[in-house]
């Protein structure tokens, strides 16, 4: 899949699939396979201020993000992640929304949060990967030592 | 994508774009971006409610301006910065960042955001807006408290 000839051609609907994939992957926390559809020198950049969420800010190269989502895996577990719309050029950019259910695995907090990420491509690998979100309640599920829902 | 593959019948991708520039430039003066809004429109801002007002969907013009001018009361927009922008079909995203004030403790910050606009025809029947509200709240507090 990380080869432009079998990127080459593809269809919307094609794209979506493997969009999908992707995350699919990511919240079964099977995260080589996704790393290896990045750039080597790929960003992922978590929207937020780190003084308020441990995960946020920038993260350059596979490792920073492999260890950026190996952090966020510590803190918090993912019980659901549905993607729920899709904006595309492809193969330059993509914007897609989603919806995920989230537990702090040290507080028992759970929320659900809806966000989108955007997916810059360059030669058929993402270059960029930037996710935005509900800052505030990020920063409170991070924070909390509530037991039960915050929604 | 060509132009005429693109949108709707009644914009152009070009004036799609054109559209979502005025769009930007009106945001923080909501009796300007009134003629841009269908009188159903829906506005979402993505957030939980239960910790900010402003989060929430409003389901008509007057409410979303109602929300627009309650924003732009306790925030004062200093700067809107445009850096991306995505049309596929009748639906774009946009990638954009704000400076904003809070009236109250004049604390300034740069905020990331980003929305997707749905249009038909030449108006906005559907936004969802995304912004770093963790950054919105600090600019709330007062300086003692940090």
């Amino acid at each position: 899949m990380d080869k432009k000839s079998d990127l080459e051609g593809l269809s919307r609907e094609d794209y979506i699939a493997i969009a999908r994939d992707i995350y699919g992957k990511c919240a079964r926390g099977d995260s080589e396979p996704v790393l290896a559809l990045f750039h080597e020198d790929a960003t992922y950049r978590l929207i937020g201020s780190r003084a308020l969420i441990h995960a946020a800010g920038l993260r350059v190269g596979k490792n920073e993000i492999r260890e950026s989502w190996r952090a966020f895996d510590v803190d918090f577990e993912m019980l659901s992640f549905e993607v729920d719309d899709l904006v595309v050029d492809y193969p330059r950019c993509s914007y897609m929304s989603w919806r995920m259910r989230i537990r702090n695995r040290g507080a028992g907090a759970e929320a659900e949060l809806d966000g989108v990420d955007r997916l810059q491509w360059r030669d058929f690998k993402i270059a960029e990967w930037t996710r935005y979100f509900d800052t505030a309640l990020m920063a409170a599920l991070g924070d909390s030592d509530r037991k039960g829902d915050l929604d | 994508m060509s132009e005429s593959d693109s949108l709707s019948p009644q914009i152009t991708r070009s004036g799609f774009e054109r559209f979502i520039a005025a769009v930007l430039d009106r945001r923080a003066n909501p009796a300007l971006l009134a003629g841009l809004l269908a009188p159903e429109a829906d506005w979402l801002l993505n957030g939980d409610q239960a910790s900010w007002a402003y989060a929430g969907l409003r389901c008509s013009r007057d409410s979303i301006l109602a929300y627009l001018n309650a924003f732009a009361v306790e925030f004062q927009q200093k700067e809107m910065r445009r850096l991306d922008v995505l049309i596929d079909g009748e639906q774009a995203c946009v990638q954009y960042e704000m400076r904003l004030q809070h009236n109250g403790t004049g604390r300034v910050a740069l905020l990331q955001c980003l929305c997707f606009i749905r249009v038909e025809g030449e108006l906005i029947i559907e936004v969802s807006e995304f912004i770093d509200s963790a950054t919105l709240f600090r600019l709330r507090e007062s300086r003692d408290s940090d």
